[in-house]
């Protein structure tokens, strides 16, 4: 059912037809558990339990979406509110309650990725696009959780601006103010490797 | 006037073709005057260009297939529902969708009492000790901002601490 939009395959479930919502899990599986994996600090344990509780928690409440919005963000909206819950549960074990998420410096205990190593076949700018991808992976896992979501949203996932807004629930400027934040704190932490970062002009007004 | 700043807030959609016309034309004429946000422009090409290349983390197939599972048969994985108003222990695990090494920590501050040898929990004693910890930590339903879904009464029963 490849010309089938979301929201289609949803009405189709809410009507009974698993196969349905089972080609929409293999449609947003790997950008859901990407955002959910990133926003949990890469830990893949309990971003795999989430991925599993929210597909089947999503399937058990199908015939409350509403098919005049878009798929995407109301999936998005309930995957991140669930990344949200749980990194509040994770801070509250950690005794870290009295720290607003939305202030917080991160989780704490991100993980930086292990480095491939390269194959025979790999060229010079696979191995190239791999270092730097590992490096600005660890360095998206240093962001404050506020700043991560939107760049993963934003940057990673390809969202647009407005459905990213429609997702965190914040109006247009926070999104915009937010990107920006999280774009200079990478720019301090991996703007070197990214090359392009050239300031010789002046430092704008 | 605006500041490089905002400008620099701009730069995404700019490059993607997402501002109106008036507003792309008035970045556009900024960026011929400052060459810090030209720079700027080039970082946000390259960061964008990197952060879409990065590998999605794979999904084990074991993970998809338990997924599926719960999909297709969604009973299996229903928790109990018909509690009556007094718990015994492994009750309220279960009520609180907890195991016992995690709810052990709090159990000194759930009000309970002792009867036979046994320590139970009313339910609804439990309930109000979940509300008050409900309002103190300021917890959002996970369908809450936009995603315009209600919850059925009988889906609140459960009386989990963490909700859809």
């Amino acid at each position: 059912m490849p010309g089938i939009t979301d929201e289609e395959l949803m009405m189709r479930f809410q009507t009974g037809d698993v196969c349905a919502y089972e080609l929409l899990c293999e449609r947003y599986r790997t950008p859901v558990f990407g955002f959910i994996y990133r926003m949990l600090g890469n830990d893949r344990g309990p971003a795999e339990d989430l991925l599993q509780d929210i597909f089947a928690k999503i399937a058990g409440a199908a015939q409350f979406y509403e098919p005049r919005a878009k798929f995407s963000t109301w999936l998005f909206t309930i995957v991140r509110n669930h990344c949200r819950n749980y990194l509040k549960s994770r801070m509250f074990l950690q005794g870290k309650v009295t720290v607003p998420m939305d202030g917080g410096e991160g989780t704490g205990d991100e993980q930086v990725q292990p480095r491939q190593v390269a194959g025979p076949t790999d060229t010079l700018r696979e191995v190239e696009n791999r270092e730097t991808g590992a490096i600005l992976e660890s360095a998206i896992g240093r962001l404050p959780d506020m700043y991560r979501e939107v760049f993963v949203l934003r940057a990673v996932q390809g969202m647009s601006h407005e459905d990213t807004a429609k997702v965190l629930g914040l109006n247009s400027a926070t999104v915009r103010t937010h990107y920006h934040r999280a774009r200079q704190l990478l720019r301090e932490d991996v703007g070197g490797i990214l090359g392009d970062g050239d300031l010789a002009g002046g430092r704008g007004n | 006037m605006k500041t490089c700043d905002k400008y620099r807030e701009l730069l995404p959609e700019f490059l993607e073709g997402a501002l109106e016309t008036d507003a792309a034309a008035d970045v556009a004429t900024h960026l011929a005057d400052c060459a810090a946000c030209r720079a700027e422009l080039g970082f946000v090409r390259n960061l964008t260009a990197a952060a879409r290349r990065l590998s999605p983390p794979k999904v084990s197939d074991g993970v998809v297939l338990r997924m599926m599972e719960r999909v297709r048969h969604p009973s299996g994985q229903q928790r109990r529902t018909d509690f009556g108003p007094v718990l015994d222990v492994n009750d309220l695990a279960e009520y609180l969708r907890m195991d016992m090494a995690a709810l052990e920590p709090y159990l000194a501050d759930i009000p309970c009492f002792e009867l036979g040898g046994k320590l139970l929990f009313r339910r609804q004693t439990v309930e109000a000790w979940v509300q008050q910890k409900e309002q103190s930590l300021g917890f959002s339903s996970g369908f809450e901002g936009g995603a315009r879904i209600a919850v059925p009464e009988s889906a609140e029963t459960g009386g989990s601490l963490w909700t859809l």
